[in-house]
């Protein structure tokens, strides 16, 4: 059942990325990555495997529906899945300002490892300075909302799975 | 074998990430343009689930429009009906303006009709005194309008110029009992004198007994009087009395002019009086 439950929390973030996050994108000049708080929210509450093939299917998503280098999304929140979820085990805590330091330094390396891959694998394409003014952007937008975001979706985790949410979390297990 | 991948499962797991990563980017970058099978599959997962995440933002726009779009409505309907109120009016003036040029029009035919010269004058009042029958009207001497000049429609007579100030004269208008005009039955030539009664009806006196009059006869001005020119109509006969009994034949009449409808009247110039008539 809570598989359906992170089906559904992925449907709803591919949905607000692509409906929500343009009024986000008309108002502030960028857009949130919803996709990315998912990834660390999955990484927090079901460990660096989950949190890596989650992050993987969802980035692999975005890429499809964004249009752009194929796989990078997919590796950047693999990995970012991965590394929420290896964190857990060191750093015990569910407050909010960790939850969203974990968004900004996810969105840090979302944004450079984006950049790289490109020049890795597009080198003809310019990089322009714009997209470094919106990446800060969305860095603090996801920085300013993950708290927001993680914190409902752990509180609706607990209150529909209570046998089976937190267990990850060391002070639980 | 699998037993070391299960042990190093996140290992594999990171490992097998980047080699599918990078396998797919390199696919992506080579084959520029053309969509693979990844991107097919996760398009068809991920379309409906678009197209449903759309439907209420589509609701929420069409609302939107469909709100703006009443607001304007609303806006264009009290535009339209203060333009309706202003079309109204703008009719009525026309209507009031189509009368008054059909009037014009049967003025300018009946002054055609005269052997004089004739100027046309707008009725400014009327005198409400029971006491006399006038009519002040915007022409006066500047416009060479002089006392005892006969005043006319395209009915008939309606009075003559009792009084001509600078710029306005008073009418003395048929129906006040000081009026007499010398008519003649036009289809007879029975000679009488046209004046109001007291009552307020009109009569024909001074008619032979014996004249042959019929009611709906024409009783045209004889032009004895030196005021009214020979031919003008003034008065209708509505009620004829027997022949015989008294020494003049008593007849009523009503004059030819509707003087409830009057706006419009003609001031015959007659050169004669203009010379200097007081």
């Amino acid at each position: 059942m809570i598989v359906i439950f992170y089906c559904l929390v992925g449907a709803g973030a591919i949905v607000f990325q692509s409906t929500v996050s343009e009024y986000f994108k008309a108002w502030l000049g960028a857009r949130p990555d919803a996709m990315t708080l998912i990834v660390v929210y999955l990484g927090l509450q079901r460990g660096q495997e989950t949190g890596l093939i989650g992050g993987f299917f969802l980035g692999l998503l975005q890429d499809v529906l964004t249009g752009g280098l194929l796989g990078a999304n997919a590796l950047s929140k693999g990995l970012i899945g991965h590394a929420t979820g290896s964190l857990r085990r060191n750093v015990s805590g569910r407050e909010a300002l960790f939850h969203a330091l974990l968004a900004f330094f996810a969105s840090v390396f979302n944004s450079t490892l984006m950049v790289t891959l490109l020049f890795v694998f597009l080198p003809d394409v310019q990089i322009h300075p714009q997209y470094w003014l919106e990446a800060g952007k969305t860095t603090l937008l996801n920085t300013f909302l993950a708290p927001l975001l993680v914190g409902l979706l752990v509180g609706a985790e607990e209150r529909i799975f209570p046998a089976a949410a937190g267990t990850p979390y060391p002070e639980r297990s | 074998m699998f037993q070391l991948i299960l042990e190093r499962r996140s290992a594999t797991l990171l490992t097998s990430l980047f080699l599918i990563c990078f396998t797919l980017m390199t696919l992506s970058v080579r084959r520029q343009g053309s969509i693979t099978l990844i991107e097919r599959g996760a398009l068809s997962i991920a379309g409906p689930l678009l197209e449903a995440a759309g439907a209420p933002k589509r609701w929420m726009r069409d609302l939107g429009r469909q709100y703006l779009l009443l607001r304007d409505m609303r806006e264009e309907n009290l535009v339209l009906k203060k333009q309706i109120t202003a079309m109204r009016g703008l009719s009525f003036q026309l209507r009031e303006l189509e009368a008054k040029v059909r009037r014009l029009e049967s003025q300018l035919t009946a002054s055609r009709g005269l052997s004089v010269p004739v100027r046309l004058a707008h009725i400014l009042g009327q005198d409400a005194s029971p006491f006399g029958q006038t009519l002040l009207v915007d022409l006066g001497t500047s416009h060479g309008v002089r006392h005892g000049m006969p005043v006319v429609n395209q009915a008939g007579v309606v009075g003559r110029i009792s009084r001509a100030g600078q710029t306005a004269s008073r009418v003395l208008l048929l129906t006040d009992s000081r009026s007499a005009v010398d008519v003649i039955v036009q289809r007879t030539r029975a000679q009488g004198i046209f004046s109001m009664a007291p009552g307020g009806k009109g009569e024909v006196r001074y008619l032979a007994t014996d004249s042959d009059v019929q009611e709906g006869d024409l009783l045209i001005a004889s032009g004895l009087g030196g005021v009214f020119p020979k031919g003008l109509p003034v008065a209708w006969v509505t009620k004829v009395g027997p022949k015989g009994e008294r020494l003049f034949r008593q007849v009523e009449a009503r004059p030819a002019v509707d003087f409830n409808s009057l706006e419009e009247v003609l001031i015959m110039i007659a050169p004669e009086q203009e010379a200097g008539r007081p």
